[in-house]
């Protein structure tokens, strides 16, 4: 059944928000998400009802609080089709990636490789740069194909010259295109490397299963996905965990303690020191539930569908588009700039009449330069977004040439 | 909740008139100080130059990659502690630039407001 998002709505009281005498609209989802009323209601309950230490006490709270949040964990990694000992904890993408790169850091010697690309967040580019600064590595930075997809001949070429790490965005948060994640995995794994997935714009939006895309290791934040900020997944492959070294030592994370030595935890415990972010996980277990209610290729069709009517609606005159310029190539975002209006004036003009975008240089600096500009207005959608609000941002973008 | 502020677009529109192209904007060849920052959140670059006799402000101009509102607030700052002396421009408030856009520091556009002032002050620090 398609998506309603009437009636997803009535979840969300903050959409029933009046801002500058307007009713509220919301596009600016890529950044971050609104919270439905289940996941709220999730966290108040744990609070109201459960709240402990998980996997320490022996007293019958903790062991309710610990079912709740082990069972919560199940849930987020059946989510991604991982393994429940696979799963770490983190607070957000940025965390995750900074993790990886860290706990991968023996990988890289005088000399080793490390392949990204330019379309990247902030957050997949200076973790790998200190990295290979540190140990005398190289970093390669590919580019982007016409289509604004990620270059796979540049990527293929320097994986044959040899390479320890391929890295790269699933979906871009700049262009909302989608990089063929299946071919770079295999790309990579044929030439003996591993492939690190920042999945932060594709896992809320899309169905997402580390199984069937392959990555080694991949990130995600729960605060762009319907669930509370503070808490990120990050996923790594069973083998290359149990074989890299804990980040944060201390308590939770080790079974026997003496003067001289330590025995770790296994994992993923092993990574997860120090008493966790239990509401933030029971948080994102409650919008698991709720997305997997609304189906996440329902939520993608729609999405698509709003890339399609703004495009339609937008005034190709005054506005320049980013990314493929066609509704299918696009994942639920786009980019753009009214010539000769600075993105942060385009964005107050609209959110004069109650509509809330991102401008600037979204965390993505290198791509936003490459596109030519220093920065740009994005609109990015989710599952309660309407027809109805694509057309009055276009009428009130429309309003915007009285400025040009 | 009631915010303050809220900029129409008529006013937008009086603004980008009156500011398309700012008064003060430019180089500076023979500049004694030469600032530049640029603001984490929103990306606004601006770099200001000035001029000075002794402790006395003589000239003050700026270039930039910035929005409306930062260029304006530069614009207007310029004006504001030129022939005054160093110890006066310090004395410039924050408050003072988000008074001239009749707003306050929950504006949106707060950062990109503050951004001249930010660098003025940067700029005479120990001066
Ligand atoms: C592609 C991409 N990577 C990483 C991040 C960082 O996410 P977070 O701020 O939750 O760490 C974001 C979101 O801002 C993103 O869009």
């Amino acid at each position: 059944m398609p998506l309603d998002p009437y009636t997803v709505r009535e979840d969300f009281p903050i959409l029933k928000r009046v801002i500058n005498g307007k009713s509220l609209v919301y596009f600016n989802n890529a950044a971050t998400t609104q919270k439905p009323i289940q996941v709220v209601e999730a966290i108040k309950d744990y609070y109201y009802n459960y709240n402990s230490d998980v996997l320490r006490s022996v007293n019958t709270l903790s062991s309710q609080a610990t079912d709740l949040y082990m069972k919560a964990r199940r849930k987020i990694a059946g989510f991604i089709g991982a393994g429940e000992d696979e799963v770490i904890f983190t607070r957000n993408t940025t965390e995750g990636l900074n993790m990886v790169a860290e706990a991968l850091s023996g990988r890289i010697r005088i000399g080793s490789v490390v392949v990204t690309s330019i379309m990247e967040h902030h957050s997949n580019l200076l973790p790998w740069r200190r990295i290979v600064a540190r140990k005398g590595g190289r970093l390669t930075i590919v580019g982007m194909n016409r289509d604004f997809t990620i270059d796979m001949d540049m990527v293929e070429k320097s994986l044959e010259e040899g390479c320890e790490i391929l890295t790269t965005l699933h979906i871009s948060n700049v262009l909302g295109t989608v990089n063929p994640v299946r071919e770079l995995s295999k790309l990579a794994h044929k030439h003996g490397c591993l492939f690190i997935l920042d999945a932060a714009q594709s896992v809320p939006h899309m169905p997402f299963n580390v199984k069937e895309v392959d990555p080694d290791a991949t990130a995600f934040s729960g605060h762009k996905m319907l669930g509370p900020t503070g808490i990120g997944v990050l996923y790594v492959k069973r083998n290359i965990l149990e074989e890299v070294e804990p980040f944060l030592l201390g308590g939770g994370m080790v079974k026997t303690v003496t003067l001289e030595t330590q025995v770790y935890e296994d994992i993923p415990f092993r990574f997860e020191a120090g008493t966790p972010n239990i509401e933030g996980v029971i948080g994102l277990a409650a919008a698991v539930d709720y997305l997997h209610k609304i189906g996440l290729e329902n939520i993608a069709e729609h999405e698509s569908k709003l890339v399609k009517h703004l495009l339609e609606g937008l005034d190709r005159s005054i506005v320049e588009i980013y990314g493929p310029g066609e509704a299918d190539k696009y994942a639920g975002l786009l980019s753009f700039n009214v010539k000769g209006v600075h993105p942060h004036d385009v964005a107050q003009f609209l959110d004069a009449d109650g509509i809330m975008i991102r401008s600037g240089a979204l965390c993505a600096e290198p791509l936003v330069n490459a596109l030519g500009a220093s920065a740009v207005a994005r609109v990015s959608f989710y599952l309660y977004n309407t027809l109805e609000e694509v057309d009055r941002f276009n009428e009130s973008l429309k309003k915007i040439r009285l400025l040009v | 909740m009631g915010w303050r502020i809220k900029v129409e677009p008529r006013d937008l529109r009086d603004l980008l008139k009156r500011f398309k192209n700012p008064a003060n904007y430019g180089v500076i060849e023979n500049a004694d100080i030469v600032l530049e920052e640029t603001d984490y959140s929103c990306g606004d670059k601006l770099r200001m130059f000035f001029k000075l006799e002794g402790k006395r402000i003589m000239d003050v101009k700026f270039t930039s990659e910035a929005c409306l509102f930062c260029n304006a607030s530069a614009s207007l700052l310029a004006d504001l502690v030129k022939g005054k002396t160093v110890e006066e421009a310090l004395n410039v408030k924050e408050e003072d630039l988000l008074r001239l856009f009749n707003t306050d520091s929950k504006s949106p556009r707060y950062r990109c407001i503050v951004l001249p002032l930010r660098v003025l002050k940067k700029a005479f620090q120990g001066l």
